[in-house]
């Protein structure tokens, strides 16, 4: 039996968690932060709510494919790794476009990012379908 | 800036995730596959003309120049070997669509057969040290996945192939943290991992005197040779290479162990040429591996682990090249490295088909297969011939050149050992193929193998006749390779010629 402690800490620091890494993934590539690292970081948020509660429990509440966010991901990575070569620059390079928006004023997309979501999902997704296999068919509970 | 270069990276990685993402679509997985293979094959081919007409290509990822950023290089020597490789994978994959189980390849053997493609094709483009590294580890991680799929002729228990690749992952543990302090060191004093630029640093910093940085070149000695089996560390490639399916066996002792010779050979011509001290270390290394790989391989019944330790044995003559460190000799050791993955690799292929049809993995259990298998018979001669040395097949010339090389560089004492090696191999090659096809036995039939996997044996049995009638060619190219490695500054003037010399 988990303590009522575990429980509540559990649900406070998936979404602490969860929001700190989008926020480190998308301050990545300048400053301190990244795909990996966001992924990594997301992937133990999850892997302590599988132990806390159990892989019965959190199922009954949400499934998600893990094996396909990590395939989508992959594609997402491979996409963006290629992009540069249509446009004629070298591989993994950065495209930056500049936009205008209205009340945000002028807001710079860039391709690394999405490379970095890419590799996001591929890590989430591959760290979980390895909690999952080896948390097996009993509960943790 | 060559976009080809960048494409044989890039091709691998996009091919794997394909066959990730359509493994619901069993037939344009396979498909896209072969497809992305050939196109791999004849891409390369297409590279290595291209460098031969118009010297180095490089491509500056992201656009970072060399030293700050990472370049892909291809020289006559990465292009070259790149080319032999895809053929060898081409040749696996289409062994694999006939022979793996399609259950199995729609999940994930295919996207880690593509994984460990990419790893490859990296290893041997990269410019950049650290890049190298984590290319070793893509290769790394993809193999074990492979070794322990299962395959269609479960002559192989899944105990086995557990054992076999904890064993290389414990091993390769500790080369890649030995490897990464090799890298420390050198990263620590040079402050660069851009191999040119390395090249023209620790060349420096040596003739102030600083020879710690031998330390490194030791420690890559190990590294490399851990990935080339060489003795003492050969110990895993018997366990590993037998107990993996066989077309990844093929891939294995074909390919994997090319890399860590590729290694060896920009250790000492690149980051460390002309130290006399690590060349001689590589050919008492060289001497062991083949006297030792050829006696153990004589003792062996498993059909598939004497293939391994002649694949140990035939990596001593491929090292007693790069040791003498002459134009010979690299141009000896690239000659074998280059046939040595087209006869192992379809001696594997061969031994699978053969274990198809008699269920046996032991000699002694085989025996009168030349009637039924005249296909199987004929190709495993050919390999025969060429592990043993003899005309009229490519092993021939590779074990000549090797001996000239010897013999130019007034290296005596190994002639003779290589010698008594190169004895011991015929005995060994003789033996199993007398074992397999003469005599009495079951026989069997050899219907059983499928068009699909006697394709790629029959091509690559091709090749070797080849490269044997026809060898001059390729010992052009091979003596045009060595020339173009034995002198680092074609290579630095290619990757960075400003800016790495100021």
């Amino acid at each position: 039996m988990v303590s009522v402690v575990a429980r509540v800490v559990t649900t406070t620091v998936l979404y602490v968690g969860i929001l700190f890494s989008i926020s480190l993934l998308l301050a990545g590539h300048n400053s301190p932060g990244g795909g990996f690292i966001a992924g990594a970081m997301t992937a133990s948020a999850f892997t302590l709510l599988y132990v806390v509660f159990g892989r019965e429990y959190v199922e009954t509440r949400f499934r998600i494919r893990f094996r396909s966010i990590s395939a989508l991901g992959l594609a997402i990575a491979v996409f963006f790794l290629l992009l540069p070569l249509a446009f004629g620059l070298p591989l993994l390079s950065s495209l930056i476009w500049t936009i205008q928006l209205p009340l945000l004023g002028e807001v710079k997309l860039v391709s690394a990012v999405g490379f970095d979501v890419g590799i996001y999902l591929a890590v989430v997704g591959a760290i979980l379908t390895i909690v999952r296999r080896s948390a097996g068919g009993e509960s943790l509970g | 800036m060559s976009l080809l270069v960048a494409l044989l990276v890039a091709l691998p990685i996009a091919t794997a995730v394909l066959t990730l993402v359509l493994w619901r679509w069993p037939v344009l997985q396979r498909g896209v596959a072969v497809v992305s293979s050939t196109a791999l094959t004849l891409g390369s081919i297409a590279l290595v003309l291209q460098v031969h007409a118009t010297g180095i290509q490089i491509h500056i990822l992201s656009g970072w120049p060399a030293p700050f950023g990472i370049v892909l290089v291809a020289d006559l020597l990465s292009a070259s070997l790149v080319a032999v490789s895809a053929s060898v994978f081409l040749a696996a994959l289409v062994y694999s669509l006939g022979y793996m189980p399609s259950g199995t390849t729609r999940f994930s053997y295919l996207p880690l057969f593509f994984f460990l493609h990419m790893g490859v094709n990296g290893a041997f483009l990269t410019g950049d040290l650290f890049n190298l590294f984590v290319f070793f580890e893509v290769m790394l991680l993809s193999i074990y996945g492979l070794v322990i799929t299962s395959e269609r002729d479960s002559l192989i228990s899944r105990k086995e192939k557990l054992e076999a690749t904890f064993k290389y992952l414990v091993l390769n543990l500790i080369g890649s943290a030995l490897m990464l302090l090799a890298i420390a060191i050198l990263y620590g004093t040079t402050g660069t991992l851009n191999m040119a630029h390395l090249s023209i640093r620790i060349d420096a910093l040596r003739a102030l005197g600083a020879t710690h940085l031998d330390l490194a070149a030791f420690l890559f000695i190990v590294v490399f040779g851990l990935k080339a089996a060489a003795v003492p560390f050969h110990f895993w490639l018997p366990d590993v290479h037998p107990s993996a399916p066989t077309p990844i066996s093929a891939v294995l002792s074909g390919i994997l162990i090319n890399v860590g010779a590729y290694g060896l050979i920009r250790l000492t011509t690149l980051l460390f040429p002309g130290v006399q001290v690590v060349s001689e270390v590589i050919l008492l290394v060289a001497i062991a591996t083949l006297l030792l790989g050829a006696v153990l391989a004589l003792g062996q019944l498993d059909i598939k682990r004497l293939l391994a330790y002649s694949s140990i044995s035939q990596m001593g003559f491929l090292l007693l090249g790069v040791g003498l460190a002459t134009v010979q000799g690299l141009a000896a050791a690239v000659f074998f490295l280059i046939n040595h993955a087209l006869i192992k690799s379809m001696l594997f292929l061969a031994a699978g088909g053969i274990m198809h049809v008699t269920r046996e993995r032991s000699l002694d259990r085989m025996g009168g297969l030349a009637r039924g298998a005249p296909l199987l018979a004929l190709t495993f001669l050919i390999g025969v011939l060429a592990l043993a040395g003899l005309p009229p097949v490519n092993g021939f010339i590779s074990k000549l050149l090797v001996f000239q090389a010897l013999i130019e560089s007034g290296r005596l004492v190994y002639l003779l050992l290589a010698l008594v090696g190169a004895f011991l191999g015929i005995l060994y090659a003789f033996r199993a193929w007398l074992r397999i096809f003469w005599g009495r036995g079951s026989g069997g039939s050899e219907t059983s193998v499928g068009g699909r996997q006697l394709a790629p044996i029959a091509a690559l049995a091709g090749l070797c006749l080849v490269f044997g009638l026809l060898a001059e060619p390729l010992v052009g190219l091979t003596t045009a390779i060595a020339g173009q490695i034995m002198d680092p500054n074609v290579y630095i003037d290619a990757v960075c010629p400003l800016t790495c010399r100021s």
